[in-house]
């Protein structure tokens, strides 16, 4: 008998360890521990921070889920991980905190034969001063920031209807920022809905982000043909914004929040401000400080996590300048190199460097997004690792299953207004979400499955998509046929 | 004394400069019966490429 135990009940470890409930015989057990109750679908958040949603709409409970297909729940947060166990006893461990101060019990030890860490991001508002829902801005990256978000988007509108004009300020709180095309998708989703509001004369919406251009998204942007043309996302994005009456400051790091005001640098190294009344601003991100502890009770941190955080895997970390990075530097199997039954899946793991240009300030400030990957890449990492455990407990000797960013393409449809006959999305595919410079000399990607455009097709995907992985979070009849 | 709006981008000329869709793409956008077609063909593009990996 064995045992798999995933860290995390997101889009990467609820998919692991559905697949590994699916795929393992009875005997085996597979547990879950998160300190959430809850299934939260985040690509729908933007529709509740915009007030089109209700929180039940995009989260369920994962209990009765879990009960019915076998998966144990723990309800708690992992804080250490015991690889080596302890002194009386060997077998592996991780240390899960309940996840409500309070309640009955201390800390359990959860044992393990095989451990997947998909923790996700620690959401990291702190880094910025006066940045997130507790401060001066909001968020919409949980549920509970999404609704707060939209009753703040209810107050200024209200304001509008009474003649004042608000100023809203959408984008990256930090200049290393990851997810900025959630926050895109917030953007044009809020201006859709101030028009909608019939208040849109009133507002001013500006985008703020650490990209070195328009439409970068972490990824070093994307290429598209068009018209007889090979055209960079960066015109794309103009386009829609310069459509839409949205205004842009790109390449700027919010080092400071206070009310109604942002203090940014940019990377020319200049300090400036921008007034708002509404912000929405997204916080970097870091993991979400696992330890490590050997059996004689000492630290091992540093050898399973990088200093961010996130959790080594079969990467080439090596630092080498930006030429020098290749695709063989991304993990294909997210085994931990120390560990050979741990693997790390979905944001939890370290990238080995980022896809877009890093740039720095004159003052030294990093300015450029993290590598993207949420969403598919973290579904299709979730499944591929589930797919080597099960594997490697029916004997394999080592992972079986591979995910590789840099031979996996990504769709991606990004809502720019929600209604069924008047609203529009952006639908995109990219391929490979790594540029692979070696086979595809001149943008790194595959144009034959490279393509985007914008309209209302996107957004009946946008829908379908939203009931489809929810019915396959759901795990209901044929959940396993959805593609991630 | 930092400066403030100044890099707002497009500050306004150089908005002549962002490629603008015409009447015409904006009509499709919504044009249900087109937008039919490229629901059926946007979902079969996807489709394939989610195959191929």
């Amino acid at each position: 008998m064995s045992r798999v135990v995933v860290l995390g009940a997101g889009i990467s470890g609820h998919t692991a360890a559905s697949f590994a409930r699916k795929w393992l015989p009875a005997r085996d057990t597979v547990t879950v521990v998160s300190p959430n109750a809850e299934y939260n679908w985040i690509p729908s958040n933007i529709w509740v921070g915009v007030g089109l949603m209700r929180p039940e709409q995009v989260a369920f409970p994962l209990a009765p889920v879990y009960e019915r297909h076998g998966i144990e729940l723990v309800q708690g947060a992992a804080r250490e991980i015991h690889p080596e166990g302890d002194a009386g006893d060997p077998r592996p461990y991780v240390v899960v905190e309940p996840a409500r101060a309070g309640s009955a019990g201390g800390p359990e030890k959860v044992h393990y034969d095989f451990l997947v860490n998909a923790t996700g991001p620690s959401l990291r508002f702190d880094l910025t001063e006066g940045l997130g829902p507790g401060a001066h801005s909001l968020s919409v990256c949980t549920v509970d920031h999404a609704v707060q978000t939209a009753a703040a988007l209810d107050e200024a509108v209200e304001r509008m209807r009474r003649g004042e004009h608000q100023r809203f300020l959408v984008g990256m709180g930090h200049g290393s920022c990851t997810c900025e095309g959630a926050a895109f998708e917030y953007v044009v989703n809020l201006e859709f809905e101030l028009r909608a509001r019939k208040v849109r004369d009133k507002a001013e919406i500006v985008w703020i982000t650490n990209e070195h251009e328009l439409g970068d998204f972490g990824m070093g942007g994307m290429h598209l043909r068009r018209g007889g043309y090979v055209v960079p996302s960066a015109v794309f994005t103009a386009s829609l914004f310069a459509e839409r009456g949205i205004r842009w400051i790109t390449r700027a790091h919010v080092d400071r929040v206070e009310p109604g005001l942002v203090h940014y640098e940019t990377l020319d190294g200049a300090e400036r401000e921008e007034p708002f009344d509404f912000a929405m601003l997204l916080p970097p991100f870091s993991g979400v400080g696992l330890q490590a502890v050997d059996a004689g009770g000492g630290a091992m941190t540093d050898r399973l996590f990088l200093p961010n955080g996130f959790m080594r895997v079969d990467a080439d970390y090596t630092p080498k300048p930006f030429e020098a990075w290749e695709v063989a530097d991304w993990p294909r199997t997210y085994q931990s190199p120390e560990l050979p039954n741990v693997f790390a899946a979905g944001i939890a793991f370290a990238p080995p460097h980022a896809i877009s240009r890093p740039h720095t300030s004159p003052t030294g400030t990093p300015i450029a997004p993290a590598p993207p990957r949420t969403g598919m890449p973290s579904a299709e990492i979730g499944r591929a690792v589930a797919r080597s455990i099960v594997d490697m407990i029916g004997g394999a000797p080592r992972p079986t299953a591979t995910a590789s960013m840099a031979e996996m393409g990504a769709a991606c449809v990004a809502s720019a207004g929600a209604n069924p006959l008047t609203g529009t999305a952006a639908s995109m595919t990219v391929y490979p979400i790594v540029p692979d410079f070696a086979r595809w000399p001149d943008y790194g990607r595959d144009m034959d499955r490279t393509f985007g455009e914008i309209g209302l097709a996107g957004h009946w995907i946008k829908i379908l998509l939203h009931h489809l992985f929810l019915y396959k979070a759901r795990l209901r009849p044929g959940w396993s046929l959805i593609p991630e | 004394m930092p400066d403030r709006h100044t890099p707002l981008e497009p500050p306004g000329e150089e908005l002549a400069y962002v490629t603008r869709p015409t009447r015409w793409t904006v009509f499709l956008r919504t044009f249900v019966p087109w937008q039919v077609w490229r629901f059926a063909r946007i979902n079969v593009k996807m489709i394939r490429m989610v195959r191929r990996h």
